[in-house]
């Protein structure tokens, strides 16, 4: 499977340095998650590493190849992205949204085959959302809503995943069994997943990375058992934080 | 669903061509059926002839012209600019096309003449908003939105203008352009084509609409060329009005709400949306052409006022049927 990998990152956004000379690889199967304050632009890293922004300086690069180098088809079979909100104007249908995943690997002019559609009910069915196939996107629900971009996500079939805020309007159970569930077969499909999470327990309970985004350009990366401590927090989030243990779980909460 | 998917084009089609029947076949001049079709492959020196094939089908051909590509260039504008209540006119095609076909009726210019100055108008204008919105290198959907509109209102004022000051003796024929109105010469082959072209450019890109109606980041996202694909629904959407209002006026309504009508009947996937505004707004205008020189006969209404008395309750009432509880 393939890796995605950042080499000398500098990117800036307005006055924001989001990040100077940051190198990282991002290997099949792992999972990673980017924290950060409010507005050190944990958001513009992720779309640097879609290759939907540009650095100042450096390349992003997956299986080797530089993103600017590669067609925009072969891109998006490599990389999807979850965004963290929609902009719906039209009211297409659950099925109709999730298909729009799958148009990366469809020539122009030929539609979706059934097996496109099979392959849509079938993830449909894993986020919980069988049966409601021909609702129209105005009618759901904003959990509802945040499972059809999953979904979508899901029958893209990139071998990397960017997820920004995927556990917004989800309930607990969802962000647990589904959210959980997903990244765990991400996982074990050998693909890379790179998040960014405000919920730093979450992030601690599903990555095996956390990158640090500090906003003054710094940034830092490792293993969540190197990175997850109270100081780390502590001077992450220029906010004293306080750890917790419970059924064999570390809490880290403000203090 | 997809059965009601499948059917959906072809019964359009059979509307499209109900609706030219009953507009070759209905009169002032009473036709019936056989001469219709005498009228169509018979001799040229009967009066059927004349009426059938030398007024009602070119006007019939035009209306279906007009009416096609200004609904298909209302699908690509709400989409291109993100907003459901975008037409074609709101950048300002129609409103550079009326100063230039009215400073051309002043100037006593011949019908060729004025059709000419309305396309000059109308091209002139689609590349000045493009050369301001596109500004420093961005053109997002808010800015061109916001030029377009303001450009639109600048021509208006020029619209009045020229009314203030122009004699007495144009103005009916000043009034009659802006309110839109068909003439009885066939097209030439040019516009069909710019029909044809319009439309192959817009079922092509369709799926990839799907994409962008869902947000320009995620279909760049998807590996949709999102830069070209604007330019092209802009040019395309600008083009196919300039063509339309050139040949009938500012003719309202069409590309607001045929779009809207077909996503009511079988939503949103443009795919459908774009062939069936072709035939549904086609169909309109042929049906409105019809009531307007029917209706009050002998005198004729400007068919622009038509396609709002019929298109504003065909539109509602798909509005309140679809707001209904869901079965």
């Amino acid at each position: 499977m393939t890796e995605l990998s950042v080499h000398d990152l500098r990117v800036e956004i307005g006055d924001v340095v989001v990040c100077r000379d940051l190198c990282a690889t991002f290997k099949p199967g792992q999972v990673w998650t980017i924290l950060g304050p409010n507005g050190v632009g944990k958001s513009t890293l992720l779309k640097t590493l879609a290759g939907l922004y540009q650095p100042i300086v450096g390349r992003v690069a997956v299986a080797g190849q530089s993103l600017v180098e590669m067609p925009r088809r072969e891109r998006a079979r490599q990389i999807g992205i979850l965004f963290q909100d929609h902009a719906d104007v039209f009211p297409l249908t659950v099925t109709e949204t999730v298909l729009t995943g799958r148009h990366p690997w469809c020539s122009p002019l030929q539609g979706e085959s059934s097996v496109d559609l099979e392959r849509v009910d079938q993830v449909l069915d894993e986020v919980g959302l069988d049966g409601l196939q021909d609702r129209s996107l105005f009618s759901l629900s904003g959990g509802e809503r945040r499972r059809v971009d999953l979904a979508a996500l899901a029958v893209q079939d990139s071998a990397v995943v960017l997820l920004d805020e995927p556990s917004n309007h989800l309930d607990p159970r969802h962000q647990v069994t589904l959210l959980g569930g997903m990244i765990g077969k991400w996982r074990r499909a050998r693909r890379a997943v790179i998040m960014v999470l405000h919920d730093i327990n979450l992030a601690v309970r599903f990555s095996d990375y956390l990158l640090f985004l500090y906003g003054d350009g710094e940034a830092s990366h490792g293993l969540v058992t190197e990175m997850a401590t109270e100081p780390h927090f502590s001077r992450l989030y220029d906010q004293p934080m306080g750890r917790y243990q419970a059924h064999d779980r570390d809490l880290f909460f403000p203090l | 669903m997809p059965a009601r998917r499948a059917y959906f084009l072809p019964l359009l089609f059979l509307g499209v061509l109900v609706a030219a029947a009953c507009s070759l076949a209905i009169g002032t001049i009473e036709v019936d059926w056989q001469q219709v079709y005498q009228g169509l492959v018979a001799g040229r020196s009967s009066l059927h002839y004349e009426v059938v094939m030398g007024i009602r089908l070119p006007r019939a051909v035009n209306a279906f012209l007009v009416g096609g590509m200004l609904a298909v260039a209302g699908a690509l504008m709400q989409v291109l600019l993100r907003n459901p209540l975008a037409d074609p006119y709101v950048l300002g095609v129609s409103g550079g096309a009326s100063v230039g076909a009215l400073l051309a009726i002043m100037l006593g210019w011949a019908e060729a003449g004025v059709s000419g100055a309305a396309a000059v108008g109308a091209l002139l204008s689609l590349f000045v908003v493009f050369s301001l919105a596109r500004g420093a290198g961005h053109w997002s959907s808010t800015r061109l939105l916001l030029t377009g509109v303001v450009m639109a209102a600048g021509w208006g004022a020029v619209v009045s203008f020229l009314l203030a000051v122009s004699p007495e003796a144009h103005l009916r024929g000043m009034l009659f352009w802006l309110m839109g109105d068909l003439t009885e010469r066939l097209p030439g082959g040019f516009r069909v084509g710019l029909l044809a072209l319009g439309l192959g450019v817009s079922v092509y890109v369709a799926r990839s609409l799907n994409l962008l109606a869902t947000g320009e980041q995620r279909a760049a996202s998807l590996g949709v060329n999102t830069v070209l694909l604007r330019l092209i629904l802009y040019f395309t959407a600008g083009v196919l009005t300039a063509s339309a209002v050139t040949l009938a006026g500012a003719i309202g309504f069409v590309g607001l709400v045929v779009p809207h009508i077909v996503r009511l009947m079988v939503g949103a996937d443009h795919r459908l949306v774009v062939p069936g505004s072709l035939l549904v707004g086609g169909a309109l205008l042929i049906v409105s052409e019809l009531v307007a020189r029917t209706i009050m006969a002998p005198n004729e209404l400007p068919v622009g006022i038509v396609t709002a008395f019929i298109g504003v309750p065909t539109f509602l009432f798909l509005l309140q049927r679809s707001a209904a509880p869901r079965s």
